[in-house]
């Protein structure tokens, strides 16, 4: 019976299969050509709009001099500044009119017109341009006015006497490689008693002003790079873990041209930092990373530190100009310091920190003058990283944290992701915690408080649950 | 002279509580055989794990001052110059169900791990194709994962797995990688979706279980493997598209940031409300344009960007 069905199957299969075949063919034509309609019409250049990145890759493919697409587009990224580029430049020397002459293995061929220097650098060949003296002088001079002096006029070639025009060649020269960040003077320098190089964060809201006007107050100053980028926190690891150690590289590499160690106002950043600084302690990963680096003319060598701003509040030189400092009496308040368990782990990551019974905010909290409020939960963990995915999971963390937290007035943290965090999923965490909201302060927020800094300068107006009763209670502001 | 708290555990009454015993060290002593030294001397009803006394076999873990370790690797001279305080305080380890006193039931565990089907099955090779050949990185990969021997410290490290069941832990996880990772393995899109419904994208990323391991083989890392090979082979949605949106973002902006209210990552998610967004600062981001990205890099994410 079996073999009956499939045969009897078979035959009807290779039937309909030829009747719906001869249907599709039919449609098929008519199909045919209406998408080449379609098509004609979609298919007048659609460039995408933002980086241009599509124009670099393209010149890559033709092995040009990488650093200098880097340079270009870095001078197109300080257009807003408008110093004077190397695009005004190229726009200058395109007024000279040039006749071009490209020369084949056949013979010479002759083409008369004028030579854009864009393309001179798209191309990325030695040319031979027929030209008078006056001309290649007028070029060298503006080429070699600029520092990197990128093209230069080297020979001439089937010099004829007694005519005005001559064959040159034009080359691209490598000059030496120079550090496209500008340095800080040292005489800008003496003026502080320390300098670090300031890693803000993506999400920040205020705490960056602040934690700058704190430290100069102290005399330290922390200096913004426009260069930095994200950190990433560890979640380009997951497209692939050498894209998200190049970008931190190339972070510490700019602080380290200006011999500047790195502070962070995150956890999460200075976990990140830390980890790309130890892995780029093995030698072989280094040379692999610094390959890519060197096309902006960076390098990157061990040993650069990365603190949070607490290490540098706690490791200040001059305590008694600190202790002079502070205004406000905050003896009232009963501070309950949160550090989050990536300000230790993983220990391997930060050598020669006190990991084990955490003290230094508690330090800090009795040096200005507030009352320590212990909890066993302060080394929890609470991170941003992935929060929008699994956003019940974050308020559960939360709410374990504020569990023992009865009858402290205040939280201080060093991050100001997990402040923020506190700070706007307290109010639905009560149902684990079942403890009423306290308000979240970043550290340097909390220093500033007992400096006697106004409110609105601190940024405590910000605050999704504001500190304007308990402040009032004790007699601060208002 | 050390004060060493235990906390003790009835399984009949159900009720904890903390004894105390105080003992004589030396500069060698561990942990383990302080334990031993309370059970033969002071008090014969303790009850807790051990195996092999060298740590081969990860049977002697316990909680050390809230920080998971294996008993028989703890000096206790160490631990008391770090804590600078000569009371040391152990519990069992947390994420597991309590037996006795310091006991645990790790067959839970186990018995997932069984689940995970931790052997080779072999592909079939079509008529003249050659058997693929390994390479070095990947076997240096999986060699290191084989040294696990299931002790279950990084399980208890792990806070997501105390807040969510459907969670399975890092252990487990880590260990289905040496699977994923055979070349020669036929099952690769059904491991992976497992390990996808085990909570892969669950995990925070958070390294604390890579701080407490003590082979060092860092299943953080592992799991993050475990997700380019899902992004790879385009197996699960919705994590794959917060990573791939949070890189467009930083290759367009040079920033990530979570907290944005105008251009989440995640379509329809439950977002975190907003309390700071400044639509000025944002803009400005967008005309920086970073350039940090390399095409090197980029081509093991095979396209991923475009």
């Amino acid at each position: 019976m079996k073999k009956k069905h499939r045969f009897v199957d078979k035959k009807k299969f290779v039937k309909r299969n030829v009747v719906e075949n001869s249907a599709k063919n039919n449609r098929s034509e008519k199909a045919k050509s209406k998408e080449e309609k379609v098509k004609f019409k979609e298919e007048p250049n659609q460039k995408r709009e933002g980086f241009g990145y599509e124009d670099i890759a393209a010149e890559e493919e033709k092995k040009i001099d990488h650093g200098l697409i880097f340079e270009r587009l870095i001078s197109r990224h300080d257009e807003e500044k408008k110093s004077k580029t190397l695009k005004d430049e190229i726009s200058e020397l395109n007024q000279i009119k040039l006749s071009r002459e490209e020369k084949e293995d056949n013979g010479a061929q002759k083409e008369n017109g004028e030579i854009s220097f864009d393309n001179l650098l798209k191309d990325g060949k030695d040319l031979k341009l027929n030209i008078t003296d006056e001309e290649i002088n007028e070029i060298s001079e503006k080429g070699r006015k600029k520092d990197s002096g990128f093209f230069s006029v080297n020979e001439s070639l089937n010099a004829k006497n007694g005519e005005d025009r001559k064959i040159f060649k034009i080359q691209f020269v490598k000059d030496e490689k120079k550090p496209f960040i500008q340095k800080v003077g040292n005489a800008e320098r003496n003026d502080y008693l320390q300098e670090f190089a300031l890693f803000s964060v993506c999400s920040d809201c205020g705490q960056k002003d602040v934690s700058i006007s704190v430290c100069e107050k102290l005399g330290i100053r922390l200096k913004e790079f426009d260069d930095f980028s994200c950190c990433c926190s560890g979640l380009l690891d997951n497209l692939n873990p050498n894209l998200s150690l190049v970008i931190n590289a190339r972070n510490m590499a700019i602080a380290q041209v200006n011999d500047l160690s790195i502070v962070t106002l995150d956890n999460n950043c200075r976990q990140t930092l830390s980890k790309a600084g130890f892995d780029l302690e093995n030698e072989d990963m280094r040379k692999e990373i610094n390959k890519t680096l060197n096309k902006i003319n960076l390098k990157i060598e061990p040993g650069i530190k990365i603190k949070s701003v607490l290490e540098i509040i706690m490791e200040y030189p001059d305590p008694s100009k600190f202790k002079s400092l502070i205004s406000q009496n905050l003896s009232g308040l009963k501070i309950a310091p949160f550090y989050g368990a990536n300000f230790f782990v993983p220990q391997k990551y930060f050598k020669g920190f006190p990991y084990y019974k955490p003290d230094l905010m508690e330090k800090l909290i009795l040096f200005i003058g507030g009352q320590v409020f212990d909890f066993p939960e302060k080394t929890n963990n609470l991170f941003a990283d992935n929060q929008q995915l699994f956003y019940k999971n974050q308020i559960k963390l939360v709410g374990e944290i504020c569990k023992n937290l009865e009858g402290a007035s205040l939280i201080v943290t060093p991050c100001v992701s997990q402040q923020v965090l506190l700070d706007s999923l307290q109010k639905k965490a009560r149902k684990y915690s079942k403890v009423k909201t306290i308000p979240v302060l970043h550290v340097s927020q909390l220093v500033g408080l007992g400096m006697g800094m106004g409110y609105k300068e601190l940024g405590l107006h910000k605050l999704r649950i504001r500190p304007k009763k308990l402040l009032k209670k004790n007699g601060l502001y208002f | 002279m050390a004060i060493i708290k235990i906390s003790r555990f009835d399984a009949e009454s159900k009720k904890t509580y903390v004894d105390s015993y105080k003992i004589e060290i030396n500069e060698n002593i561990t942990l383990l055989d302080v334990l031993l030294k309370i059970k033969e001397e002071l008090d014969g009803s303790l009850a807790f794990e051990y195996g092999c006394k060298s740590g081969l076999d990860g049977s002697d873990g316990i909680n050390v001052n809230k920080r998971p370790v294996l008993a028989s690797q703890a000096n206790v001279s160490k631990i008391i110059m770090d804590y600078k305080s000569e009371e040391i305080l152990i519990e069992p380890l947390s994420n597991f169900p309590l037996i006795k006193d310091l006991v645990v039931d790790k067959s839970g565990l186990w018995n997932s791990y069984a689940n995970t089907n931790p052997f080779l099955i072999e592909r079939k090779l079509k008529r003249n194709e050659k058997p693929a050949e390994i390479g070095n990185d990947v076997i240096s990969k999986i060699s290191k994962l084989n040294d696990c021997n299931l002790c279950g410290l990084c399980n208890s490290s792990c806070e997501i797995l105390k807040i969510d069941n459907e969670f399975i832990g890092p252990a487990i996880l880590a260990m289905s990688l040496r699977q994923i990772l055979d070349v020669r393995d036929g099952e690769l899109k059904t491991r992976i979706k497992s390990s996808v419904n085990r909570g892969l994208w669950k995990c925070s990323q958070f390294m604390s279980c890579n701080d407490v391991c003590p082979k060092d083989i860092e299943p953080s890392f592992a799991i993050s493997d475990i997700r380019i090979a899902d992004i790879k082979n385009k197996i699960s949605s919705r994590g794959p598209k917060y990573v791939n949106s949070a890189a467009k973002e930083f290759r367009n902006t040079g920033k990530i940031r979570y907290f944005s209210k105008n251009k989440s990552p995640v379509k329809n998610s439950q977002q975190i409300p907003v309390i700071y967004d400044d639509v000025e600062e944002r803009e400005n981001l967008v005309r920086k344009k970073l350039p940090c990205y390399y095409k090197e890099h980029e081509d093991y994410a095979e396209g991923y960007f475009k």
